[in-house]
């Protein structure tokens, strides 16, 4: 799929926008070179300002399927089977930094990952479970709240394909 | 999706690893690394002045180095969690020889870094307590080296706090610290 907003801006070819090379640049890998849990490199990415400008670029929409698709595939060119893949830190970001994107590449993306049985990109595997994760657990407590009057309201105002999915009611962004 | 599945992967490799409770570790193996990483981590070591111990290699990680003899990766601070408390290992503030520094991300509370204390040396003054150098695995995919436990290089806007565990007999004492 090749969807593109209305409201985002256009691109040349070959122009990576400034958000995703910024994942790319040394400076972002290497502070992350030392950690050696993947939930404290999951509870470092959220914290990383490069992945929050990311994500805040994701939900002004500023840029979309087509920039990750074409960002991830030109990572993955360093990619040699049986090797730690190099970039695992830098796939793992963008799938941080999708985790309250409401669109469904993003989920798509996620889960993908998260679902990945490899040993090349097995640390980004595990960082993108902690995504799905924090998903799961945020759609629970939106449930939780729904007795509130203000937000039975908002449920009421969603068409009714869309209740019970509410990914519509937390879009809040990377804290 | 975005190229992934038009590449072949290699299947999780791990092995069987427990604890003293019979309690199954999550653990797998990573694949090598590439040669630059190897370069890399040697110049790492040169600009900070640790003492390089072994190259970078991605088979285990530095819970792998403490908890399972260089053999795999433990990823999960759930894990480190269930070893600490199943293998007898209890907080000390008397670290001595062959205890561990545990690397904790205070914000998050999760654990970032395990390293084994392998000898001290003097501190600032001769009153100054003594300071531990630890063995340190970094990453998933550096190598080993020896350095100073409170010379790591976390992000600095990290609230990270050095804990520091023990699985001696209680009231045994080590010589070099006493």
């Amino acid at each position: 799929m090749w969807l593109r907003n209305s409201g985002q801006k256009d691109l040349k070819m070959n122009e990576t926008p400034r958000q995703l090379e910024a994942l790319t640049f040394d400076a972002f890998r290497d502070q992350f070179s030392q950690i050696g849990s993947a939930d404290g490199l999951y509870h470092a990415l959220r914290r990383a300002p490069e992945v929050k400008s990311l994500n805040s670029g994701l939900r002004e929409e500023v840029l979309g399927e087509r920039e990750l698709d074409v960002f991830i595939r030109s990572r993955l060119k360093a990619f040699v089977a049986g090797q730690q893949f190099e970039d695992q830190i830098v796939v793992a970001a963008v799938a941080v930094a999708c985790e309250t994107i409401n669109k469904c590449f993003a989920r798509q993306f996620i889960d993908y990952l998260a679902n990945m049985q490899t040993s090349e990109l097995m640390l980004a595997s595990l960082i993108a479970r902690h995504a799905r994760r924090s998903i799961t657990s945020t759609t629970t407590r939106t449930f939780t709240v729904s007795t509130d009057a203000v937000a039975w309201q908002m449920v009421q105002r969603l068409p009714k394909s869309d209740v019970g999915q509410s990914s519509r009611t937390f879009d809040k962004g990377l804290v | 999706m975005f190229g992934l599945a038009e590449l072949s992967f290699s299947p999780p490799q791990g092995i069987t690893l427990v604890t003293s409770k019979g309690n199954t570790i999550a653990n797998h193996q990573g694949g090598e690394v590439a040669a630059g990483k190897i370069q890399a981590f040697k110049d790492m070591c040169r600009q900070n002045q640790w003492n390089f111990r072994r190259h970078a290699g991605g088979l285990y990680n530095c819970a792998g180095l403490i908890w399972a003899s260089r053999r795999t990766g433990i990823s999960q601070t759930e894990d480190w969690r269930r070893i600490l408390a199943d293998d007898g290992y209890r907080p000390t503030s008397r670290p001595q020889i062959d205890d561990l520094v545990l690397y904790r991300d205070v914000d998050d509370n999760t654990y970032l870094h395990v390293a084994r204390i392998v000898s001290f040396k003097p501190g600032l003054t001769p009153e100054s307590e003594l300071v531990p150098v630890v063995l340190s695995k970094w990453g998933h995919d550096l190598g080993e080296c020896f350095h100073l436990a409170r010379e790591h290089r976390m992000p600095g806007t990290y609230n990270v706090a050095e804990e520091f565990w023990t699985e001696r007999p209680k009231n045994e004492r080590n010589p070099a610290t006493t």
